[in-house]
């Protein structure tokens, strides 16, 4: 035993024992414990990963049609995500939709969804609340740094890095993991690959000759095959008076010309929560964001509009049509993509609540991750029944993200109490003593209660 | 039948202060110097907190009428008035200032106010003319952050959009308790669209350049809103009756309806607020009422009768009788703000606005009983009580700055938070 405090690690054992859960047959609760899709997070059951296809098929298809470009079909340059629901917008499952798309696009740049003829890469944007992505300047470093991060650029690095002809085809065919293959200076030298004195001078030159401007395609060459580096080298160290003038043209003009280099056709960008950002600006910042959003994306003389680079889709949230349909109107943006109007059904994805059916396969699915390996089940949602995820999904007013968490306390209280079975009735019980944290339907006015002194004659 | 009618006041004008501490302070000053005038007394009197706000001086006109409405009330006369008024104490006023105690002397003032402007009285009586029931009285307002939207200033009249406002205001008011505005739409409508027009070609005191944007704002809406309610509710005859009430025609307009509110506050006559979760406007209700019956938890103040005979009384229940049920009603409401709020500490303001018009005591009684409550150990129902001074951000600016504040032995309180006292754990055997 070490006596010195700084030699002291955490233990490496999970914190729940998982005879815990050895009962059901699981090897942990099989739902999450937040509400919400963590973009990235390393618990499974809240990072977005194990999601049910069959629960948004129609969404998914429209989605399709708006904006993913195939042989016979173009695509949209802008949409927007609604939620259909009345009023109840969080948890309804909108995050965990765009990430699956997001991940499903990006497994194979777009390839399968395009029938094997473009290249696509899509960014899931989630904008910080508060008033630092008012200006559109912010909003396209808010891009790029997202691009970063999501192994966009990367992903464009280790494609310029693999057709730039200094890469042998013996090298290239044992590269199987490419992040840690071709995006890794390391093991290119140890395959004698001359990263520092040909391999990034060379990308340099064919991205400054594509038109990407100098110091950018010097810090895209260099960094850009690792986010890490792209990060620490570069984006870093750019100051917010440097990001005020460049980040709009590198976002339409520059690093368009890269990712048309790199063989893509299109950028899906998902804006998601755009209501943080409109929220925190004011009449003016509106009115200016919605003029920038046409220049950039739609007519202005920026490569991202002559050839239609972008395609956006905007999350919204039914206030918001509101507030930013007057601005987005007065920009002429609703020409090409209305926000209020009849139009606007044409270039909208309404997101519908689930249906009860789709409950279910929700709910198996999270199972079916958590069970034991050569466990039988009876069925796929054992030992929960159809009664009970129907009884929950009724209790939760039928939003999916409020089922799972709730879910989750309901197996806990299970376990600790021994619950035989998962009967509707003791899942009505529990509601009572725990009800799920639904957003709040509270009437207009409530009346005032009754005086408890009567001041008149006679009265108490 | 003119002996059954409130009579003519002896005085109309009345200063637009509310704070009554002035006549203390303008009384003391008079006594220690020989003879007082506005610009002698305004040097004497410290900065004081109107509400939570700080005023370093008062404006000479309100001093100016301090004094005369302590002319009015036979503590002060008039000895020169060249080139100043200059005004020194009466016997009267002399035993004014000896008053025992501070509710002694706010039932003097009561009676004195009362004699000078028919004021105190009628209005008691008039909030229970309007709701017999209760005597919750609601003047109405637009909706938090409502405003008219440019298409509706641009046709420039009482449009639909300011109409359908006015309806809502109504509803809301009715929604919250029937009887407190016991008034028919169209009347409300046909009134608050006069009100309206007056409001739109009003005097402006200062021209500003540009629009005048102010009657498609909410305080514009809102100030015709109040001066329909004046109109309808508070005018001579009242609403629904053929005979008017009062030897008057007009007994408050909206520039006198402002500083008699929290005069009558003061007095422990009536209470009012402007931020109860939920009513938009002012809920206006008695904490005192005519009556022939004496009781127990009454103070009767017979210098002011209503003109069928019955004095006043106060609603000053003792804090031996009330105590129980003041600790129950202080959790109820705290218990429901916190629930909606979802919060631990929720604003003292408004569980003192809803504890005093459930208790129908005044917020002075409120301030007296919580600081009894908090010394006293808790009943046996295991709550306890906690209060803090952090100035809430909704208090800081704004209209909320105007509330009454809550001091309990000289510390400005603002939020609250109670909650069940952890019982001692089971010991197992």
């Amino acid at each position: 035993m070490p006596r010195n405090p700084l030699l002291r690690a955490p233990a490496a054992v999970s914190p729940v024992p998982p005879e815990r859960y050895a009962r059901f047959g699981w090897l942990r609760n099989p739902f999450p414990d937040v509400p919400y899709v963590i973009v990235g997070a390393e618990d499974p059951r809240s990072n977005g990963s194990i999601y049910a296809d069959s629960v948004h098929q129609a969404e998914q298809q429209r989605f399709e049609e708006l904006l993913v470009p195939t042989p016979d079909r173009p695509a949209s340059r802008m949409a927007f995500l609604m939620d259909a629901a009345v009023g109840r917008g969080r948890g309804i499952g909108k995050t965990a939709f765009l990430n699956r798309q997001r991940s499903r696009i990006m497994s194979d740049l777009g390839w399968f969804v395009t029938r094997q003829t473009y290249l696509l890469f899509a960014a899931h944007i989630l904008p910080p609340a508060g008033t630092n992505n008012r200006k559109f300047w912010q909003f396209a470093r808010l891009l790029i740094t997202s691009f970063n991060k999501q192994e966009v650029i990367a992903q464009l690095l280790w494609r310029l890095r693999a057709f730039s002809g200094l890469i042998p085809d013996a090298v290239l065919d044992e590269a199987e993991e490419v992040s840690s293959t071709v995006g890794d200076n390391d093991w290119l030298a140890e395959h004698h690959v001359p990263v520092e004195h040909e391999l990034i001078p060379a990308i340099k030159e064919r991205l400054t000759t594509a038109g990407v401007e100098p110091i950018l395609a010097e810090g895209l060459a260099t960094y850009g095959h690792s986010p890490e580096q792209f990060w620490t080298g570069f984006l870093r160290h750019i100051t917010d008076y440097r990001w005020r003038q460049m980040a709009g043209t590198w976002l339409t003009n520059d690093l368009v010309s890269a990712f048309r280099l790199g063989g893509f056709y299109r950028g899906l960008v998902f804006v998601d929560d755009f209501e943080k950002i409109v929220n925190g600006q004011n009449t003016v910042e509106r009115r200016t964001f919605a003029d920038d959003i046409r220049y950039s994306f739609v007519e202005g003389p920026t490569r991202g509009a002559q050839t239609g680079f972008y395609s956006l889709l905007w999350v919204i949230h039914p206030y918001l049509q509101e507030i930013l349909g007057h601005h987005w109107n007065a920009a002429g943006l609703d020409r090409c993509c209305a926000v209020t109007g009849d139009r606007s059904a044409t270039c909208r994805i309404d997101f519908n609540p689930i249906s009860a059916a789709n409950a279910e396969g929700l709910v198996a699915e999270y199972i079916a991750h958590a069970r034991q390996p050569n466990f039988q089940a009876a069925d796929r949602l054992s030992p929960l029944t159809p009664a009970a995820v129907t009884e929950a999904f009724r209790i939760t007013r039928q939003l999916p993200g409020h089922l799972l968490i709730w879910l989750n306390r309901v197996v806990e209280k299970a376990i600790d109490e021994q619950w035989p079975d998962f009967a509707p009735a003791r899942l009505t019980q529990f509601a009572q003593a725990q009800p799920p944290a639904l957003p709040d339907e509270t009437p207009e006015v409530q009346p005032l209660a009754a005086p408890e002194a009567d001041l008149r004659e006679g009265g108490a | 039948l003119t002996e059954r009618l409130w009579p003519m006041p002896r005085q109309r004008a009345i200063g637009s202060f509310s704070d009554l501490t002035l006549y203390v302070d303008a009384l003391e000053c008079a006594r220690d110097s020989d003879g007082i005038t506005a610009v002698l007394l305004r040097s004497a009197l410290a900065p004081r907190l109107r509400s939570s706000r700080r005023v370093k001086d008062q404006a000479l006109s309100t001093l100016r009428s301090v004094l005369a409405e302590l002319e009015a009330f036979g503590w002060l006369s008039r000895r020169d008035a060249v080139p100043e008024p200059r005004f020194s104490l009466t016997t009267d006023g002399k035993t004014a200032l000896q008053t025992a105690d501070e509710r002694s002397f706010l039932r003097l003032l009561a009676t004195q106010l009362h004699a000078a402007y028919t004021i105190p009285g009628w209005f008691v009586a008039r909030l229970w003319t309007i709701n017999p029931q209760t005597g919750e009285v609601i003047v109405p307002a637009p909706a938090h952050g409502w405003s008219a939207t440019g298409s509706a200033r641009a046709e420039a009249k009482w449009g639909p959009e300011l109409q359908d406002e006015t309806t809502a205001a109504r509803r809301r008011a009715q929604q919250a308790n029937p009887g407190a505005f016991p008034v028919s739409d169209d009347a409300w409508l046909d009134a608050v669209g006069q009100a309206w027009l007056h409001v739109l070609t009003r005097k402006r005191r200062k021209l500003t350049p540009g629009e005048d944007a102010f009657p498609w704002s909410r305080s514009g809406l809102a100030l015709a809103m109040r001066m329909a309610a004046l109109h309808l509710l508070f005018a001579a005859t009242p609403y629904g009756q053929a005979a008017p009430d009062i030897e008057v025609g007009r007994p408050l307009s909206v520039k006198t309806f402002k500083p008699w509110c929290p005069r009558l506050q003061s007095l422990e006559l009536v209470a009012y607020t402007d931020w109860h979760p939920s009513v938009v406007g002012r809920l206006l209700f008695p904490t005192a009422v005519f009556r022939n019956e004496d009781g127990a938890p009454f103070e009767e103040l017979p210098t002011i009768r209503h003109p069928d005979g019955r004095p006043l009384f106060l609603h000053q229940p003792s804090w031996q009788s009330l105590r129980e049920r003041f600790w129950s009603t202080l959790a109820t409401v705290y218990q429901g703000i916190a629930r909606v709020t979802g919060l631990r500490y929720v604003s003292l303001f408004d569980v003192r606005d809803e504890v005093c018009r459930r208790l129908r005591i005044s917020p002075t009684l409120f301030d007296r009983y919580l600081g009894r409550a908090l010394e006293e150990p808790q009943p046996e129902s295991g709550w306890q009580l906690s209060l803090e001074t952090d100035v809430r951000e909704d208090v800081r600016s704004g209209g909320q700055l105007e509330r009454r504040p809550i001091s309990v032995a000289g510390i400005r309180y603002t939020i609250i938070a109670l909650a069940r006292r952890p019982t001692a754990p089971g010991r197992t055997t």
